[in-house]
């Protein structure tokens, strides 16, 4: 087993984690002080672009399928 | 002011922080731990039934943060979005001013975003297609899954569940 895999996935766990902690907090300071949150910002270009957005939720869903199903 | 809706979303939000921060921990303790005999690549899927538990954990997450979305308190939006009646010419400027800045932000981040995931696939498809000597997107991610199976399984969850929350939802008019 090659030395940097254990290292590498601790990497990107971890980046993984922190981009979701950062959205996740600047979502809540922004419910918080009143102002529009990043998830509203999202959900207001989803809604503008239907058809890109559920493209984007396909291309999520058969990523992770790829990922954990597909033999 | 806290309303019920705003409260739960918080709520919500700050238990997702704290499951993710738990996660990060055991990841970072367990590293030195993990079995990565399995890992190289082509590697394989995890096995029956914990793939099953993978995709359901999956749907289901989507659907919940689905249902949060439809739920979301939108005080704020619709009160950013109105012009007071008494706004002077002057402030409405400024408040033009700052809409144009923030979708600016928003088309960038989108921009970047988007562009990131181009690149993520492309590299996917030649690294699966031509069997390429680097490890393929996959084979890091079924590491991870063979190797720290509940922390991939939160984060994947995790990942769900803000789609279905933010990409999921109804036209405004349905919940307000």
């Amino acid at each position: 087993v090659t030395p940097w895999i254990r290292p590498a996935i601790m990497i990107l766990a971890l980046l993984v984690i922190v981009v979701l902690l950062a959205l996740i907090l600047l979502d809540v300071r922004a419910e918080l002080t009143g102002k529009r949150t990043i998830g509203q910002h999202i959900q207001r270009w989803a809604r503008r672009y239907v058809v890109l957005s559920s493209g984007i939720v396909f291309v999520l869903g058969a990523l992770l399928a790829h990922f954990f199903w597909q033999p | 002011v806290v309303t019920t809706r705003k409260a739960v979303s918080v709520g919500g939000l700050l238990t997702a922080a704290a499951v993710l921060c738990v996660c990060g921990v055991s990841i970072v303790i367990a590293n030195p731990l993990l079995d990565v005999g399995a890992c190289g690549t082509n590697s394989k899927t995890v096995p029956w039934p914990v793939w099953v538990a993978f995709v359901t954990a999956g749907v289901v997450a989507f659907g919940l943060g689905s249902l949060l979305g439809h739920w979301r308190d939108l005080v704020n939006e619709i009160e950013e979005e109105a012009y007071p009646g008494s706004l002077t010419a002057d402030a409405g400027l400024r408040a033009d001013e700052r809409r144009r800045r923030r979708a600016e932000t928003v088309r960038l981040f989108l921009a970047v975003a988007l562009t990131l995931l181009t690149g993520l696939l492309a590299y996917e498809t030649w690294a699966v297609w031509n069997g390429s000597p680097w490890w393929a997107i996959t084979d890091f991610v079924r590491c991870a899954s063979n190797a720290a199976m509940w922390q991939t399984l939160v984060a994947s969850t995790a990942l769900l569940f803000l789609a279905g929350h933010w990409l999921w939802h109804p036209k405004r008019g349905a919940r307000t």
